[in-house]
C-alpha cells in the first residue's frame, strides 16, 4: 500500500517526523524542515542584517546540512549576511585531513569562503602529538577545550560577530541530561539557551537546537549532501555516549520526548542561594574563564613542561591554583583593569 | 526471469494498461501495481522461497562494519524455510553473513540500534511496519547511522 503525503496528499510519504508523527513527501519535508529552521531564526532574533557570521564546520552532517541550510535561508528570505565556513584541524591523521577535504567541498558548493584554524600553529601542538604524550586516556578534555578556544580565535581573526554551531535536539537534550547527572549547576542554566555568550566577544548560537538529528540526517541524505562519517580515530567520550544512547533509546518509544527535555531542561530555575562561579579574563592569554587561567592555558602549561596529567585530575581550588602560580607564564599577560565579571560562557 | 514468469507479467500489464485510470493523479500507484505483480510473477515461476535478491545499502559510518563497502547485493535465504523474508529475519541474516565487525554497532536485541535509520525502496520504513515489513525481490534496504559525529 502507498501512503500519501499528509500534506500535499498527493505524492508517496518519504518519512514519518519524529515530532509529530506526519508522513510527509520529500518535498513537504524539505519545505517544512527549512521554514522550521527559519521560523527558529527569526523567532530568536539569532543573526542582525549585515552579520558576518562563522559557521563552524567539521565536515560531518550537522555541519554541512547547516552551511547548506544558512547559505540558502540566506538567499530566499534576504538575511543579507556574510557567510564563511570556519573549520578547525586538530592535526588527526586519517580523520581531520580527509574530513578537511569535504569541508574545502563544501566551501566550492556553497559559494561561501573557508578558514582553517590549526592546532598546530595555535598552540603548536597536534592532536596526534598530544596523544603520544598522554595516552589515549582523556585526550577528548585536550581536543575539546582546544576546539572551542580555536573556533573563537578563529572568528575574532576574520571578524565575525557571531559563530553558528549545528548542534542539534538530540545533542541539546543529551547535554541536559548530562548536566544534570553530573550535578554541574552552571552549565544546565546555560546549555539550554538558543545563543550563548551574548557578553563575550563572540556570540554563538544554535539554529538547529529544535532540529531532530533524524531529520538531519533524512535531509542530508535525500539531497545527496556531501558529508563525512567516519568515527574519530582516538577513543570517544564514553559517559556521553551512554547518554546518547539513552536519548535513541528513549526516541525510539517516544520521539517526542527529546523535545520535551530541551523544554524541561529551559524551564529550570537555578535556586538563587546555589554558588555560581565567578568569571572572569584568563591572566594569561585573556580568554574568558573561571579560574586565573583558562583551562586551554593550564592544560598548554602542562603539555609545555611535561606535566600533561595537570588539570585533568578533578583537584579543584587549591591544586590547580598552585599548579598555575608555579608556572612561569610566558604568555601575554591581560592587564588588572580588563578583567570584567561576565557570566557563563564556557559551554561544550 | 523465465517464460512463465515473462507471460505473466506481459499478461498483467496489459490488463492494466486496458483498464488504466485516465486521471494523472493515479499514476505513481498504476506504476507501483506493474511493478509489484512483475515481482510476484517472477517469484511465482522460479524461486519456491529460496533465494531473494536485495541491494543492501550501508551509510553515516556503518559501512565501517562492512568492511568499508557501502553497497552489497546478496542473495538473501529466508529462515526456516518460511515463504516471506521480512525486516527482523533480514537483520539476523546480516548480522550471521555480512557483518564484518562489532554487531552491537548495528543490531540491538531483534532490531537496528536506536539511532539507525533505515529506508526501504527510499523511504523511512516506520511508514510500512519497521520489522514486519515484507521485503520482495530487488527491494533496496538502507541502513544509516546517526551516531556518528557532526
Amino acid at each position: 500500500m502507498v501512503r500519501h503525503c499528509e500534506l500535499c496528499k498527493a505524492k508517496r510519504a518519504a518519512l514519518v517526523r519524529p515530532r509529530n508523527r506526519q508522513q510527509v513527501c520529500k518535498d513537504c519535508f524539505y519545505t517544512a524542515f527549512e521554514e522550521e529552521i527559519h521560523q527558529t531564526i527569526v523567532d530568536n532574533k539569532l543573526f542582525n542584517r549585515g552579520d558576518r557570521v562563522a559557521v563552524a564546520a567539521s565536515g560531518g552532517k550537522d555541519s554541512t546540512v547547516l552551511a547548506h541550510v544558512l547559505t540558502l535561508l540566506n538567499k530566499r528570505h534576504d538575511y543579507g549576511l556574510d557567510l564563511f565556513l570556519l573549520s578547525i584541524d586538530e592535526g588527526i591523521a586519517g580523520y581531520r585531513d580527509d574530513s578537511l577535504e569535504t569541508v574545502k567541498r563544501n566551501e566550492t558548493q556553497y559559494g561561501i569562503p573557508l578558514e582553517v584554524v590549526s592546532y598546530k600553529t595555535l598552540y603548536n601542538w597536534t592532536m596526534d602529538e598530544i596523544v603520544k604524550e598522554i595516552g589515549l586516556k582523556n585526550n577528548c578534555t585536550f581536543c575539546g577545550v582546544f576546539r572551542r578556544q580555536a573556533l573563537d580565535r578563529g572568528a575574532a581573526k576574520m571578524k565575525a560577530v557571531k559563530m553558528a554551531t549545528g548542534h542539534n535536539a538530540d545533542d541539546v537534550a543529551e547535554t541536559i541530561l548530562l548536566n544534570i547527572v553530573r550535578g554541574d549547576i552552571a552549565r544546565l542554566a546555560r546549555c539550554t539557551s538558543i545563543i550563548t555568550g551574548e557578553e563575550g566577544a563572540l556570540p554563538r548560537c544554535k539554529p538547529f537546537k529544535y532540529t531532530y538529528e533524524k531529520e538531519i540526517v533524512m535531509y542530508a541524505y535525500f539531497k545527496k549532501l556531501d558529508y563525512f562519517s567516519t568515527e574519530c580515530t582516538y577513543s570517544p567520550n564514553a559517559y556521553r555516549g551512554f547518554a546518547r544512547e539513552f536519548i535513541k533509546d528513549l526516541e525510539a518509544i517516544r520521539p517526542q520526548a527529546i523535545l520535551d527535555i530541551i523544554s524541561s531542561g529551559e524551564r529550570f530555575r537555578i535556586d538563587s542561594t546555589a554558588k555560581m562561579p565567578e568569571q572572569g579574563l584568563c591572566e594569561r592569554c585573556g580568554y574568558i574563564s573561571s579560574q586565573k587561567w583558562c583551562k586551554a592555558c593550564v592544560l598548554l602549561d602542562g603539555l609545555n613542561r611535561g606535566l600533561p596529567k595537570l588539570g585533568i585530575t578533578r583537584t579543584r581550588g587549591k591544586g590547580l591554583a598552585n599548579g598555575v602560580e608555579n608556572a612561569s607564564g610566558g604568555g601575554k599577560l591581560a592587564s588588572k583593569d580588563d578583567r570584567s565579571p561576565s557570566k557563563a560562557n564556557i559551554d561544550f | 526471469m523465465n517464460k512463465l514468469g515473462f507471460r505473466l507479467t506481459a499478461q498483467w500489464c496489459l490488463l492494466l494498461w486496458l483498464i488504466r485510470p485516465r486521471s494523472s493523479d493515479y499514476r505513481i500507484s498504476f506504476h507501483f501495481i506493474v511493478v509489484r505483480s512483475n515481482f510476484r510473477a517472477a517469484r511465482l515461476g522460479v524461486r519456491r522461497a529460496d533465494d531473494m535478491h536485495l541491494t543492501l545499502e550501508f551509510g553515516g559510518g556503518l559501512e565501517l562494519l562492512f568492511g568499508s563497502q557501502k553497497k552489497h547485493e546478496v542473495e538473501v535465504t529466508s529462515p526456516d524455510d518460511l515463504k516471506e523474508v521480512t525486516m527482523e529475519s533480514l537483520l539476523s541474516w546480516i548480522k550471521d553473513n555480512l557483518i564484518k565487525e562489532r554487531p552491537e554497532m548495528f543490531v540491538k536485541e531483534s532490531s537496528v540500534r536506536p539511532g539507525v535509520l533505515v529506508l526501504i525502496n527510499d523511504s523511512d520504513w516506520e511508514l510500512c511496519g519497521r520489522l514486519e515489513t515484507v521485503l520482495e525481490e530487488n527491494d533496496e534496504v538502507i541502513f544509516i547511522s546517526t551516531l556518528h559525529g557532526g
